[in-house]
């Protein structure tokens, strides 16, 4: 069975800086890839290109054997986000996103499908209030509602940690864990224990060049944690 | 070429030269059918309407070059479009000073919401749009995309300018026909020389003007390597 | 047809959040009446402003119009849902055609309410026919919401964000400010026979400018909104 994310040699430039520099990795279907790096590493610019938003300078992508470059739709169609912005409208109810969005993928019996995810996502007492009144958790654990709508396959997490609270970072937790074996998972996290223990491989982009990339089941912790220090935090 | 872009500069040069020392020297002075009168301010038209029509061309060619960026994806037509679009400005604002030029001599005044001219007057706003938006974007990538893309906006905005302002109902009338129909013999001669001399010109300068975009990149590659 | 209804959803949603803010059809309107009070005052009480009442009302429209161009895409680029957008599977023309009509409708709306306060309070009147009046200001805002929303999309994205729109979009729309200009006036004015020819040329040039644009935009949105 092919890999369901398979990244080959892949570079980006941006005028005359190289964002990204010959990546390579494969991640297979129920696979978890931790990424890590310091801001401008490239991380954010390797999920663009994968979730086909930008388009790479050379190199190759699949997804699920797809090219982003040709299937665009049907890329999109597979892959869901949770950022650290929600990427939902302040105006317009719980619901009201969640119809939207369902109309933008296409999503059917879509009325069932919003039940079901405000169920889970413990906010269906608000789902008639506007996103404006929501807490932040409130507000992140609807964007997971809304990153789960069309059932992606594969998910993206960039930091979706950050400014989080217990309950909703338990409730993203739980949600991972209970879609954990069909799904391909790739976060971007500052956090390293989050990272590690969720994790079936870890990677660290420094300059756009993979300087750690391991298998959770022989990682070398030490390894990691001193490339970590001296790359991320600029320790020496 | 280098070579050719110094031979297509020599040729330009001495064809638009001639064109215009023929048109005073040997041609003569242009006479206004409606008055009979002498008009000596016509021989700027020698000069004034191949800049104009080079400027329209440049124009187009930007954005020609905008969608083949967009199409290939090929620095090399981003360097040339946006080359095309700074040498139409350039010649549009020629175009802009001689048609003036042409207005005190012909009506006394300076400036006479003319179609002609007030068109090229909202395409140099037109225009002007278009540097301040690349200026005001940080990407190489982005620059480009969106400088094809405004290229093409902007050519297509041309001819429904044009027409558009011929809706105006003009004060003056238009006194003879600017647009050099109705040109006979020798000051026939002396136009289309004029013509295909700015043609060279202009191909000369707009090569130039791309080989300095490929220049300054290389230059700032070695920059950065020396910065490290 | 998903099109269809990934396109009514982007107009249902902006609808639905302007309902609840009223904010862009709100600080439309009151500018237009706002623009009208400076054109009494920048005039006097005594001007006769019937020979050139298109102008007047086109002039107020067209910066009207920038004001809700400008707002339009500031809701998609907050809080990152213009991203949210882009990763979904739907096409990039549908959510240019989505935010246009949003944009026709709230300059519509607010073109409804301004008319007949600006024939009131300057005391103009349309002489000619209405349906022609009415025609004229439907294919002038076509054309103003295809290329504004197009621009807007453009300039939400350099660093100048919604000081670049008017630099840009003013030059551009200036063949429907011709147009809408010439066309308005001479229908307010009440023009016949030969006098009306230049109506009828601005009204083709005004389709012709929409169909154009429209066409441009469809083949160039792709490249505008994402890489």
């Amino acid at each position: 069975m092919s890999p369901e994310v398979e990244v080959k040699n892949l570079s980006k430039v941006f005028g005359k800086r190289k964002v990204l520099d010959d990546i390579s990795f494969e991640l297979e279907r129920g696979g978890f890839l931790s990424l890590f790096g310091p801001n401008g590493a490239g991380k954010t610019t390797l999920i663009k290109i994968i979730s086909t938003l930008i388009a790479p300078s050379s190199g190759e992508v699949r997804l699920s054997g797809m090219d982003p470059t040709k299937n665009s739709a049907a890329i999109r169609a597979k892959i869901g986000l949770i950022s650290h912005s929600p990427l939902l409208y302040l105006d317009l109810s719980a619901e009201e996103n969640l119809h939207f969005y369902g109309a933008m993928y296409g999503v059917e019996n879509v009325d069932a499908r919003i039940d079901e995810l405000l169920d889970q996502v413990e906010l269906g007492h608000r789902r008639y209030d506007l996103v404006r009144t929501f807490s932040k958790g409130m507000t992140q654990r609807l964007a997971i509602a809304r990153a789960l709508l069309h059932k992606p396959s594969v998910l993206f997490l960039d930091e979706p940690h950050t400014g989080l609270d217990p309950h909703a970072v338990d409730i993203l937790e739980s949600l991972i864990d209970s879609i954990r074996k069909n799904h391909t998972f790739i976060m971007i996290t500052h956090n390293i224990d989050r990272g590690i223990s969720l994790c079936s491989k870890a990677m660290i982009l420094y300059n756009g060049q993979i300087v750690f990339y391991q298998d959770k089941n022989e990682l070398d912790i030490d390894k990691f944690k001193s490339i970590y220090h001296q790359r991320v935090r600029g320790d020496s | 070429m280098k070579k050719a872009i110094t031979i297509l500069l020599g040729i330009g040069s001495v064809l638009l030269l001639t064109g215009i020392a023929y048109a005073f020297l040997v041609a003569p002075i242009a006479v206004d059918p409606n008055t009979g009168k002498e008009v000596f301010h016509q021989k700027i038209l020698y000069f004034h309407v191949p800049v104009a029509e080079t400027s329209l061309v440049s124009f187009i060619l930007a954005a020609v070059f905008g969608a083949l960026f967009l199409y290939k994806r090929e620095r090399k037509y981003d360097f040339l479009s946006l080359a095309a679009v700074e040498l139409g400005f350039m010649y549009g604002l020629l175009v802009e000073m001689t048609g003036m030029m042409w207005d005190k001599a012909a009506w006394g005044v300076w400036w006479q919401w003319e179609p002609r001219l007030t068109t090229y007057l909202i395409l140099m706003l037109m225009y002007s749009g278009y540097f301040v938006m690349r200026s005001s974007i940080g990407e190489d990538s982005t620059k480009a995309r969106f400088g094809a893309v405004y290229a093409i906006i902007a050519a297509v905005n041309v001819p429904l300018t044009f027409f558009a302002i011929r809706l105006i109902p003009s004060i003056h009338p238009i006194l003879f026909d600017s647009s050099g129909a109705g040109l006979e013999g020798p000051l026939l001669v002396a136009f289309l020389v004029s013509m295909f001399g700015m043609t060279f010109f202009y191909v000369s300068l707009l090569l130039t003007r791309y080989q300095m975009f490929g220049v300054s990149e290389e230059l700032d590659i070695l920059k950065n390597q020396i910065g490290g | 047809m998903s099109g269809g209804r990934q396109i009514g959803a982007i107009v249902k949603k902006d609808i639905i959040a302007e309902l609840r803010t009223k904010e862009m059809v709100v600080s439309m309107f009151l500018f237009v009446l706002l623009i009208m009070v400076a054109f009494h005052y920048g005039f006097g009480t005594t001007t006769d402003f019937s020979p050139f009442a298109g102008g007047l009302i086109w002039i107020a429209f067209l910066f009207t119009s920038l004001l809700g161009l400008n707002r339009s895409f500031v809701h998609e680029k907050d809080e990152g849902c213009l991203e949210g957008l882009l990763l979904s599977p739907v096409d990039r023309p549908n959510i240019f055609f989505g935010k246009m009509i949003g944009n026709f409708i709230f300059l519509t709306i607010v073109e409804i309410i301004a008319v007949p306060l600006y024939l009131v309070m300057l005391n103009l009147s349309i002489r000619g026919s209405v349906p022609m009046f009415i025609l004229a200001i439907v294919l002038s805002n076509i054309g103003i919401c295809v290329v504004g929303t197009l621009l807007s999309t453009i300039s939400i994205n350099t660093k100048m964000r919604d000081m670049l729109l008017p630099l840009i979009y003013l030059p551009i729309s200036s063949p429907i400010l011709i147009c809408a200009v010439t066309s308005t006036n001479g229908i307010m004015g009440g023009v016949t026979g030969e006098k009306f020819a230049p109506v009828i040329s601005a009204m083709k040039i005004l389709a012709a400018y929409d169909i154009m644009f429209l066409l441009v935009a469809y083949a160039l949105y792709d490249f505008v909104i994402g890489e």
